[in-house]
């Protein structure tokens, strides 16, 4: 017998779950209300407008081109890196993470801030490969470092050539993770709104932020935000099945051959580093540079110094809220999925991983929708806001609480009840205290990302509280791009917080908190 | 008065019955080991034991007080009944008395008690160690001074060795049975290893399939076993052909002997004679009866496997003082008593 128990499941802590779920589902199912509200006719209408299905060709356009150049740039880095002794290895090895740290806007400012006047469908492809590519890389370096060497030695020594041996065995252990890496990046294009808004690509995000603007047709803004859900949800499922057969490679025991690397002749050497320094100064040496090209050039207008003071404290504590929220919601669902496995807690969990398939941008309309005709008071007001982050990463609190939870052997609380502790005192004193870091961590991840936040802040924030994401924004469209590169740098050294956490797991635990990121 | 009274339980998950029908009575200061395979509902009857699981029927009597039936059983933190997990139980954030005085932290002698376990667990100065700091078998011996602290009327350990290497083992072993005997503590055990169950218990169950198949001392149940599986689980057997006599003695292929379980036999009846391979003897100044095909060396003794005459094949053990070598004939004798079971 395991000692994981599965004893019956306490109603109260059964039904807190659920009730959590349920507050972290509003959003999506008050879409589904609206959608529903608009009516057959309308939606078929808004079905068979070619502009509708352009949205689609677009976007999916978009997440497949992406995708296609994320895949080529990281097989030839991750084989670089695992399987050569290339210059300064150790260096790219850490670098090859930091395009995380920055905000897809923020890349797409300054690229724009660099070259006035760029715009458009392969201006954004390129700004979004070069800030997603990594969560391609990242699996896929987990994958090829981990792989069994066995294998490919043993077809070698069946007489296989280095290439087709490795195609026959760790490449095709690698296609697992890189399928997933592949999905993430493709659910990062369709709900990534600051780089498509700022480069004028019409694609769902974009055309949802503006159909709502634009009052009179916000119908049309629900079932373009319905259909991105059902793109997101499909893309989802694809990716847990991908994740579930990437982990069952790595489930088998036994000491597994370790890679030696290859030494390298001058002349592949010298083609590995401009490759690595090609993507260097893509990824983050021109953002990079243009960021700091406008910070010296200064504005006409010196920098309002207690503007961005304000914005900075206005950032921080809205997302703290969102943050003590998600982990207020999250907390009770963590409990109930590491302790007992059932249908129903499994149900409940993955109706709270639903932010995973709202893009910010359809959390924002979902809400709008809901406040106005629902609870007015709460229209454009700070508790809105930071629910609405709350939802949008729960996924992380959850995830986060619920590896913590799940590392405190569950014996631990069954002592502490025969030690004559109450079943709720002796959680609190054994998996509740110890699970605590880990439980803190996840909330200020959800925190952070938050700070970052760009689209459910435009729509959501009340008149006149602006954060740094939506001031940012205002003076790009402004196009006053020096008044900007403050916020952005700030925004940038936030960001790379969590993003320098979330490589060093990588890089030294091997563990997958991918899609935690 | 028993210390605790177990009377046709039976309990489960999700209405399917685990454990079913299990009725035993411990006296008090003895140590019970519940031996089975994995699966065979061992930690299921603990669990229900401990309070985490209510009975589908039947009852448990601690003391003289009923504690488990299937209206309102006494919830796990009102039993009074100490529990000791697998290995990687301590708390972690608590240091060495922080975790023993867990459950006694209101106790106004707190501070005297926890010393007093600290000197019987032989760990006075690791009092302010970290678990992470400790040894496996340390760390199992806190876990058992804090089920102590609050003078439990029964320690339940749930396979307290499996995480040990086996030189550790042993000596956890003879450290937690002093120290239960110090404390005159009633404990149950948990265990699918039959050579710890017979080394440590005063009393010993067998469970199999959720049922309990066997209730005794180790040694009955281990020279007089009711069942082959039973004789099975407790080490290794042979299970010969055999027929009792007018007399009441067994007659083999061997010849005529006693058997462990006399008052059993129905003479005339045919059945089969369970006999350890330690029963065995080659005695090579008799004519040889048989043909040697395997040998398993283990350093104090071997395994030998033989081949009789008859085709029967038989394994014996034996002190290694003498070398033999597989395809030469011998001589293989029974020098003490079997079990007869009939069909």
């Amino acid at each position: 017998m395991q000692t994981k128990s599965r004893t019956k499941t306490p109603s109260l802590l059964l039904w807190g779950a659920a009730f959590c779920a349920f507050i972290a589902a509003i959003p999506l199912v008050y879409l589904a209300i609206r959608i529903g509200g608009a009516g057959a006719s309308e939606i078929i209408a808004i079905l068979s407008r070619l502009r509708t299905w352009e949205t689609v060709a677009i976007s999916v356009g978009l997440a497949v081109v992406v995708v296609v150049a994320c895949l080529a740039i990281s097989y030839p880095t991750a084989l670089f890196l695992t399987r050569t002794k290339m210059p300064l290895r150790r260096f790219w090895f850490t670098t090859v993470a930091l395009p995380l740290a920055i905000p897809s806007y923020v890349a797409a400012y300054a690229w724009v801030a660099l070259i006035p006047g760029m715009n458009g469908f392969w201006a954004a492809a390129m700004v979004l490969t070069a800030v997603s590519f990594p969560y391609v890389l990242l699996p896929l370096l987990v994958s090829l470092r981990s792989a069994d060497m066995g294998l490919e030695q043993v077809a070698r020594s069946l007489g296989e050539k280095p290439m087709a041996a490795f195609f026959a065995t760790s490449f095709r252990q690698s296609v697992p993770a890189a399928a997933a890496g592949s999905l993430l990046v493709a659910l990062y294009v369709l709900s990534d709104f600051g780089a498509v808004a700022l480069l004028r690509v019409d694609a769902f995000t974009r055309v949802i932020y503006t159909s709502y603007r634009a009052s009179f047709d916000r119908s049309n803004a629900a079932v373009l935000a319905g259909m991105l859900v059902i793109l997101a949800v499909i893309l989802i499922s694809l990716e847990r099945k991908a994740r579930g057969r990437s982990l069952r490679f790595r489930a088998d025991k036994g000491v597994a051959s370790i890679t030696i690397p290859k030494a390298l002749t001058p002349a592949s050497s010298a083609l590995s580093l401009m490759w690595f320094i090609a993507i260097a100064v893509i990824s983050l040496g021109i953002p990079i540079v243009s960021l700091l090209i406008r910070l010296s050039e200064g504005t006409r207008r010196p920098l309002d110094w207690g503007e961005l003071a304000s914005a900075a404290v206005n950032t921080a504590w809205i997302s703290a809220l969102g943050a003590v929220i998600a982990v207020l919601l999250a907390l009770p669902i963590a409990a109930l999925a590491s302790t007992f496995r059932s249908k129903s807690t499994s149900s409940i969990e993955s109706l709270s991983y639903s932010g995973l398939a709202l893009p910010g941008v359809v959390i924002g309309l979902s809400l709008v929708f809901l406040s106005i005709n629902t609870v007015p008071f709460l229209y454009q007001s700070f508790v809105l806001l930071a629910f609405a982050y709350a939802v949008l990463f729960l996924p992380k609190s959850l995830g986060a609480s619920r590896s913590a939870l799940e590392a405190v052997p569950p014996a631990l609380g069954q002592v502490a009840q025969t030690l004559g502790y109450h079943p709720l005192r002796a959680w609190l004193y054994t998996s509740g205290r110890i699970s605590l870091p880990g439980i803190a961590a996840g909330g200020l991840l959800v925190m952070l990302t938050a700070m970052k936040e760009l689209p459910a802040t435009l729509m959501l924030r009340p008149t006149g509280f602006d954060t740094l994401a939506t001031e940012l924004w205002s003076r790009t469209e402004l196009a006053a791009f020096g008044a900007a590169a403050p916020y952005a740098l700030a925004l940038i050294l936030l960001a790379a917080v969590p993003s320098f956490a979330l490589s060093r797991g990588f890089l030294t635990s091997e563990k997958e908190t991918m899609v935690n990121a | 008065m028993s210390a605790i009274s177990v009377r046709e339980l039976s309990a489960g998950y999700g209405g399917e019955a685990v454990i079913d029908d299990i009725s035993f009575e411990l006296g008090q200061q003895q140590l019970l080991a519940i031996l089975g395979p994995s699966g065979s509902g061992k930690s299921t009857l603990l669990k229900t034991i401990a309070g985490f699981l209510t009975p589908m029927a039947g009852s448990i009597t601690l003391d003289g007080v009923l504690v488990s039936d299937t209206e309102s059983p006494v919830p796990p933190e009102k039993r009074n009944i100490g529990l000791v997990p697998q290995e990687g139980s301590l708390f972690p954030h608590l240091d060495v008395s922080g975790n023993i005085s867990f459950g006694i932290k209101r106790d106004p002698q707190k501070k005297q008690r926890v010393n007093e376990l600290l000197e019987i667990i032989n760990m006075t100065e690791y009092a302010h160690a970290r678990p992470q700091e400790l040894s496996g078998g340390q760390q199992q011996r806190v876990a058992l001074a804090r089920a102590l602290a609050p003078k439990p009327k029964l320690i339940l350990l749930d396979e307290p060795f499996t995480a040990l290497d086996t030189s550790l083992r042993a000596q956890l072993r003879e450290d937690i049975r002093s120290i239960l005997t110090m404390t005159a503590t009633t404990a149950i055990m948990v265990t699918h290893d039959q050579e710890e169950a017979l080394a440590t218990a005063d009393q010993l169950a067998v469970m199999q399939a959720g049922k309990l198949i066997a209730f005794g001392t180790p040694h009955s149940l281990y020279n007089a076993p009711r069942s082959i599986a039973v004789a099975q689980l407790l080490g290794e057997i042979n299970v010969i052909p055999a027929r009792v006599e007018a007399d009441g003695r067994v007659r083999t292929e061997f010849g005529t002997t006693d058997s462990a379980n006399p008052d059993q036999l129905i003479p005339g009846e045919q059945g089969t004679l369970i006999v350890r391979p330690e029963a065995f003897v080659i005695d090579n100044t008799l004519i040889p009866n048989a043909t040697i095909i395997d040998l398993l060396f283990h350093g104090h003794d071997s395994l030998i496997s033989v081949r009789m005459d008859s085709g029967l094949v038989v394994k014996l053990r034996e002190p290694t003082e003498v070398s033999r070598f597989p395809r030469t004939p011998c001589a293989v004798v029974v020098t003490k008593p079997g079990t007869f079971l009939s069909l």
